[in-house]
């Protein structure tokens, strides 16, 4: 991986990997995605993938023939240098609606309590870790963002400065 | 003698009713948002303004804006969404004017907060690529989390300035298009920022007006044959606006091209202080605020021989 934290580069497949420079494979960050939330590859066609910084990926609409040191391309898509891959409120709010596994749906009052940030003691019978918290809003699904399930307990992801302070 | 009365009393002889435009410069703009139709439309974003008792009016030239009435939009789901952003009147016009296509290859030189280039990736289906640029490393965050929020895949942000751009980074040589919405006295933004004129001085826009010609200039060379750039300031002084244009003009490699705006708007000078512009310098247009009620901005429409 190109050490240098301003520069994009690409996500090759797993075929080409000896000659790729990102710490994870776009085959890897695809099989995370259907694994966890059978969100299959199909939906990412048109969409390259580039680390910048270790474990940082990004989502771009579209291909460049090479790596780049610019600001930003496209949005954060998925943390990759912890345990357990994390993707973000973004690309959830972006992709979520693709999802069909590890969902939670909120009720209204609750979901009004994580976008404050506040955790939610709850039951659920799926698999421990990162899910998409979706909801409703006159009568339209919206996905809202990324949620930690673990021990009875939904962690809201939703980062500090877009939380809402609601009264 | 106010400072908005000094400074703006060069601009009586080009205004009807002088002093309705003191009194509305003098009130503060309404607080508007714009759909943002990468992620919601806007039956969704209306029945959940209803359903959310956040009071809005819609803007009668435009479906996707509104006006917020009672709430503080940045605090609402439909913000956390990315369904909305706070986006003023006329700053959605340039947007308009240059009107991309999905698919295009687009230059926005001066981007941040990103409104305009949000706005460019819409108009533009999120589909085809947008270079949005700025100069000022502080303005990058709010650059980058104002189009993750609101959804947009296809930007590419640089930090650089507009007047030496380098495309070097990329795998084209032309644009189809470019935004160049450039850094200004901000004479339009009075009932925004009431101390916007603060550092007002004529100096300081001749100052601005080098700057804004050079990135004119770099946007008309990097921009292909045919393409359109669409050159927009928030002020109304001429010395940022048709002086600049008129300078672009005389150098041969563009010329203006006409445009319908759907709001009341004035056509540019010919003649400022006994400096007489090209003639097509009227096609040119600058929106007072007294007009529809808004900020002030000027726009002109060029296209790359």
């Amino acid at each position: 991986m190109n050490s240098k934290s301003t520069t994009f580069d690409l996500l090759l497949t797993d075929t080409a990997r000896q000659k790729n420079q990102s710490s994870v494979t776009r085959s890897e960050l695809l099989d995370f995605w259907n694994d966890r939330f059978e969100i299959p590859p199909k939906i990412f066609k048109e969409y390259t993938f580039w680390e910048k910084g270790y474990g940082k990926i990004w989502v771009f609409k579209g291909n460049l023939s090479k790596s780049i040191q610019i600001e930003a391309l496209g949005l954060r898509f998925t943390t990759t240098n912890q345990k357990s891959w994390k993707p973000t409120t973004n690309a959830v709010q972006k992709f979520g609606h693709h999802a069909r596994k590890n969902v939670l749906s909120l009720p209204p009052d609750q979901v009004l309590q994580f976008v404050q940030g506040a955790p939610l003691h709850m039951d659920w019978d799926g698999t421990p870790g990162y899910v998409v918290v979706r909801g409703n809003l006159s009568d339209h699904d919206i996905q809202i963002g990324v949620g930690l399930y673990s021990n009875g307990i939904l962690h809201s992801q939703i980062p500090k400065s877009r939380q809402l302070h609601l009264s | 003698m106010s400072e908005i009365t000094s400074i703006f009393s060069r601009y009586e002889p080009l205004l009807e009713d002088y002093s309705k435009f003191l009194d509305v410069c003098n009130t503060p703009l309404p607080y508007v948002v714009r759909i943002n139709t990468i992620k919601t439309t806007i039956q969704k974003s209306t029945s959940a303004f209803s359903d959310l008792s956040i009071d809005v009016t819609p803007c009668d030239w435009n479906p996707l804006l509104f006006q917020i009435n009672n709430s503080s939009p940045g605090n609402t789901l439909p913000y956390l969404l990315g369904w909305l952003h706070g986006q003023e009147e006329v700053s959605s016009i340039p947007p308009l004017v240059l009107d991309p296509l999905p698919g295009d290859t687009v230059w926005d030189a001066c981007s941040s907060p990103g409104s305009k280039t949000s706005q460019l990736a819409a108009l533009m289906d999120d589909t085809g690529f947008i270079v949005a640029n700025d100069s000022n490393l502080r303005r990058m965050p709010a650059l980058r989390s104002n189009l993750e929020r609101l959804g947009v895949t296809i930007a590419a942000i640089t930090h650089s300035d507009a007047r030496h751009f380098s495309l070097k980074p990329f795998d084209f040589n032309t644009f189809d298009s470019a935004l160049v919405d450039v850094p200004c006295s901000g004479e339009g933004t009075i009932r925004k920022n009431p101390r916007a004129l603060q550092k007002w001085s004529l100096k300081q826009l001749f100052s601005l007006q080098k700057l804004q010609f050079s990135i004119l200039r770099r946007a008309i060379s990097l921009v292909k044959s045919g393409g359109t750039v669409v050159y927009s300031t928030c002020t109304f002084s001429p010395e940022e606006n048709e002086m600049v244009v008129d300078k672009i003009l005389s150098e041969g490699n563009c010329t203006i091209v006409p445009f319908n705006l759907p709001i009341v708007s004035s056509p540019g000078l010919i003649e400022w202080e006994g400096i007489q512009f090209n003639p097509s310098l009227n096609l040119c247009k600058r929106i007072w605020p007294n007009q529809n009620n808004t900020g002030g901005f000027f726009i002109a429409k060029l296209e790359v021989k």
